[in-house]
């Protein structure tokens, strides 16, 4: 038997696989134009090059994944769920004087993000508990187990620090647990415990993150300084206008106003050289796929299946959320990618590895319904 | 829908809180997207615009200054420039610090400019000009840690005779912060502190342009988005005739002093010199402080132009104007005579000496002009009274500016009985009107007010206005009249005599000429040391189309030592007038 067999490819989702298909090429092609200029064009770094190669390799993975039955991963889930602890472990003792960093594992030309994978694999291990403790979840002692299995690689991730990974762990349990039918009193009671201790983070927050709340607030108070990545994104894309500038034209992309504009801030790249149109049919697109993905959540064949389609559905909301709305200053600056657009190949396979989940359970509704 | 097929109603519901959940933060991201691109689109343009662009002044190359016969006197030569843009300084205070170092300034003497101009964060700003090539090549070698700092090219002013006619051009300087605030000019600009350069600095200085520059993130220039030429002043063309001036400079050495020499017929000045003398080019780049204070401090006064900002009681050359007093108010005639025996008794207690102990002997007015009697003039003054030797000395134009075209111009004084007991309490005595029949006491004057009571004898009764400036651009200028008033025939008859007579048999003989010089000799008493010598004179007598006056402080004896450079200068002009027309012919077929 093949891998992958004809059939099963026909009977994949053709919105999410369009959808998927096209951010991919507007992302190749806006990765394109953000470092065409930069002074470390040539093959060695060429970017493009290599997140091409990122994609296709990708796109194989989501493939593969749309073949294996969820139910592998939820199984495998303990065992990933415990290795990536050992790895944010591992970077928070070693991480700096072994991989030169704190938030990646650097392995020759390759880096690799814990975090990244940790939200993968929380959402996997959050439904095999949930699923495994229905009825209990509800009960005070469920409540406190989830709490640690969440709380332990937040934590570890908030003290890396990265603030912004870690916010993003809330609305996926939160909608994670309200989608499994939790009573809601549990919920507001949990979160409604969590907002009331989040002030609390200001005290655990690094000097930095403090600048980037402030500079948030009022990114004019030092323009050239902690506020100067929220105004020159916003400029950007403000200055974009209607049509946009056109592709490799954007003044503040193509001069490195923007940071980081191939990775995290590539939207601006596109609100300023696509303009308004462009940025809405991205828009547009995410909403598509994340429709798409509520509709498999609720026509999914089980409990499981729903829980973890809400999860994977719920991460694409806030990274895109969160990463577009820091674009346009509406947020403040914290490291999310966009998914499927941002330059870098560990966000891209993990988007990849969750939507070929999604795509899974798609199948399964089909083979299940017929 | 496909929430239909949901059969719980409590899961619908919380179904639909997810729907919505993601539509409202779809829909909060597409209304900022509207607010920022749509609506603000101008508003960001222009900020994106100001981000990339960065406005580097083009300043205007001075107008160039000729002689007239078109020699340049100042032009401008290129120089290096350091600015900085303050928007791409991204680490001021390490790059303050290091450009500081480089161009040996202080650091609080850059932030102050920066600091100036703190609402144009995008325009360059000029910190020093004038640098060597090597200076240039150590911000070259450190351009990547000095964001934020540019170089370029500028004209600067430049004097290629050095000193010469230094006095009459004046020279530049930068800007001082002060004169910025009034928004005529920029940090940088180069404006006209003295001379020539600061009279017609309007004219000279041109419109500044500007170059447009696109940079990137880290302020390196990527590519130009064109300039904004700047406008050059416009030309100016001065009266001097530099040949002239170079010789008269020449011929008066290191002496302290003035030649002055120009045409009575219009007030051009052909020539004006004032020593000591500065090299303007010495302004045109960095001066240290060091250097700039020794050079006010010398007392030596460099900076003086003494031929309109030196004053000196006028001594003999003054005594024209009690002459044509006594003439013109019919006191006294060509025919009566007065007796000098070297020593004049006013009274019992009070004697006053000729500068000829011997004494001159009978002496009418014609000889008494000639040989330069004091005695007779003593006496002449006590006819006349100083009220109206005063009343004549100002419309000979003592006492006011003679309007020249440059700065640091001085009127002097011409005293009164009235003001003397103004000013001191006491009366006008006697004594005063003597030493003021001489041109001595309380009369101040500058050299060049000396000059046009002559041009009035010469002109019979009309003076014109002495300027330097011949053209602006293609514009000539008109001749003004500055003094007039009427002298009747036989007036000026006798003081032209007085002053043919001085030079060819008196005591301006050392100035006697084939070109035939009249004038009048002065030794005016110094109270600090040796006489200052002077002598007005003009050429040809019956014709005259050139005077002079020299002044040469601490001198000695005007007819021994001014005269003969009086003669030198005239001769001068007709040998280099003689020269110009040979010329002129040989090239004509």
């Amino acid at each position: 038997m093949p891998l992958i067999e004809k059939q099963s490819l026909k009977s994949l989702n053709k919105i999410i696989l369009v959808v998927i298909g096209l951010l991919s090429i507007i992302s190749l092609v806006m990765i394109y134009s953000a470092t065409s200029s930069s002074d470390l064009t040539g093959l060695r770094y060429n970017f493009f090059l290599k997140q091409l190669m990122w994609v296709s390799v990708s796109i194989f993975i989501l493939l593969f994944v749309s073949q294996v039955n969820y139910e592998v991963w939820i199984g495998f889930s303990p065992w990933m769920y415990y290795i990536t602890i050992g790895m944010l472990l591992v970077l928070l003792l070693a991480g700096k004087s072994v991989f030169g960093s704190v938030r990646w594992f650097h392995f020759g030309p390759f880096a690799f993000q814990p975090s990244e994978f940790a939200k993968v694999v929380l959402v996997l291990m959050l439904t095999k508990f949930i699923t495994e403790n229905k009825g209990k979840i509800d009960l005070t002692e469920g409540m406190l187990k989830t709490s640690v299995l969440v709380g332990v690689p937040m934590f570890l991730i908030v003290v890396q620090p990265d603030l912004g990974t870690t916010l993003i762990f809330v609305p996926i349990v939160f909608f994670m647990l309200f989608i499994s039918g939790m009573k809601k009193r549990y919920l507001i009671g949990t979160f409604g415990l969590l907002a009331a201790v989040a002030p609390l983070f200001w005290l655990v927050m690094r000097d930095y993150q403090k600048k980037r709340v402030f500079s948030f607030l009022n990114p004019e108070a030092d323009p050239l300084g902690s506020g100067y990545s929220l105004i020159q994104s916003k400029i950007a894309i403000g200055s974009g206008g209607l049509f946009g500038k056109g592709l490799f034209n954007g003044t503040q992309s193509q001069l490195n106003f923007i940071p980081e504009h191939h990775t995290d801030f590539i939207f601006s790249v596109i609100g300023e050289e696509l303009g308004f149109l462009g940025a809405i049919v991205i828009i547009f697109l995410y909403y598509l796929l994340i429709m798409e993905g509520i509709k498999i959540a609720i026509y999914a064949k089980d409990r499981t299946s729903t829980i973890l389609a809400t999860g994977i559905i719920v991460i694409f909301i806030t990274q895109v959320f969160v990463n577009v709305g820091m674009t346009l200053g509406i947020l403040p600056i914290v490291g999310v990618p966009l998914p499927f657009m941002s330059y870098g190949g560990s966000s891209l396979i993990f988007s990849m590895f969750l939507a070929g989940i999604l795509l899974n359970i798609h199948m399964s509704i089909k083979k299940f319904s017929s | 829908m496909v929430l239909e097929r949901v059969q719980n109603k409590e899961q619908k519901k919380r179904f639909k809180l997810l729907i919505v959940f993601a539509s409202v933060l779809f829909f909060v991201l597409f209304l900022r997207l509207f607010y920022i691109q749509l609506f603000s689109y101008w508003k960001y343009k222009s900020l994106a615009q100001n981000n990339s662009t960065r406005v580097v002044p083009k300043r205007a190359a001075r107008g160039i200054i000729f002689d007239r016969f078109g020699e340049k006197i100042a032009d401008s030569v290129p120089s290096y420039t350091i600015s900085v843009i303050p928007a791409d300084l991204k680490d001021s205070d390490k790059v303050i610090k290091m450009l500081a170092k480089i161009l040996e300034l202080n650091e609080n003497e850059i932030k102050e400019k920066i600091e100036n101009q703190k609402y144009k964060v995008f325009e360059a700003i000029k910190i020093k000009g004038d640098l060597g090539a090597q200076v240039i090549s150590i911000i070259e070698e450190n351009k990547t840690e000095l964001a934020g700092v540019i170089i370029h090219t500028e004209a600067k002013r430049n004097y290629p005779n050095k000193t010469m006619a230094a006095h009459v051009l004046g020279y530049v300087g930068e800007v001082g912060l002060k004169d910025i605030n009034n928004g005529k000019y920029v940090i940088g600009d180069t404006i006209g502190r003295a001379g020539v350069e600061r009279k017609y600095d309007e004219v000279l200085r041109g419109v500044n342009g500007s170059t447009k520059i696109r940079v990137n993130a880290s302020g390196k220039e990527i590519k130009s988005l064109g300039e904004e030429a700047y406008v050059k002043g416009t030309n100016l063309v001065l009266t001097i005739d530099l040949k002239l001036q170079k010789i008269c400079e020449e011929i008066f050495k290191d002496r302290r002093g003035v030649i002055v020499v120009m045409n009575p017929r219009d007030g051009e000045i052909y020539s004006l010199v004032s020593k000591p003398s500065f090299d303007p080019n010495i302004f045109c780049g960095q001066l240290d402080g060091k250097e700039w204070s020794r050079m006010v401090n010398d007392p030596n006064r460099i900076f003086l132009n003494r031929a309109v900002g030196g004053l000196y009681s006028p001594g003999s050359v003054f005594k024209i104007v009690p002459a044509v007093v006594a003439l013109e108010k019919n006191k006294l005639t060509a025919k009566d005579v007065f007796v000098c025996r070297g020593t004049y008794h006013y009274g019992k207690d009070w004697s006053y000496d000729c500068w000829k102990s011997e004494g001159h002997g009978v002496l009418s007015m014609e000889d008494a002009i000639a040989q330069s009697c004091d005695i007779y003039f003593y006496q002449l003054g006590l006819t006349v009274t100083a009220d109206k030797i005063s009343e004549y000395a100002r419309l000979f134009g003592y006492g006011d500016l003679t309007g020249i075209d440059l700065d640091g111009e001085k009127p002097g004084l011409v005293p009164t009985p009235v003001w003397k007991k103004d000013k001191y309490g006491i009366h006008w005595f006697p004594g005063n009107t003597i030493q003021y029949a001489i041109g001595q006491g309380y009369i101040t004057s500058n050299p060049l007010q000396i000059l046009s009571s002559y041009n009035i004898i010469i002109n019979n009764g009309t003076s014109y206005k002495p300027h330097v400036v011949k053209a602006i651009g293609d514009k000539q200028m008109e001749k003004q009249m500055l003094k007039s008033f009427a002298i009747s025939g036989k007036t000026l008859e006798l003081i032209k005599k007085g002053l043919w007579k001085a030079v060819n048999s008196g005591t301006g003989a050392m100035a006697k000429s084939n070109y035939s010089i009249a004038g009048k000799t002065a030794t005016v008493e110094n109270p600090h040391g040796l006489s200052h010598a002077a002598f007005a004179g003009y050429a040809p007598f019956a014709n005259p189309e050139v005077s002079v006056l020299v002044f040469i402080e601490a001198g000695g004896s005007g007819g021994v030592n001014a005269a003969p450079i009086g003669k030198a200068a005239i001769e001068a002009y007709f040998k280099l007038k003689k020269e110009r027309y040979a010329a002129n012919r040989k090239t004509e077929p």
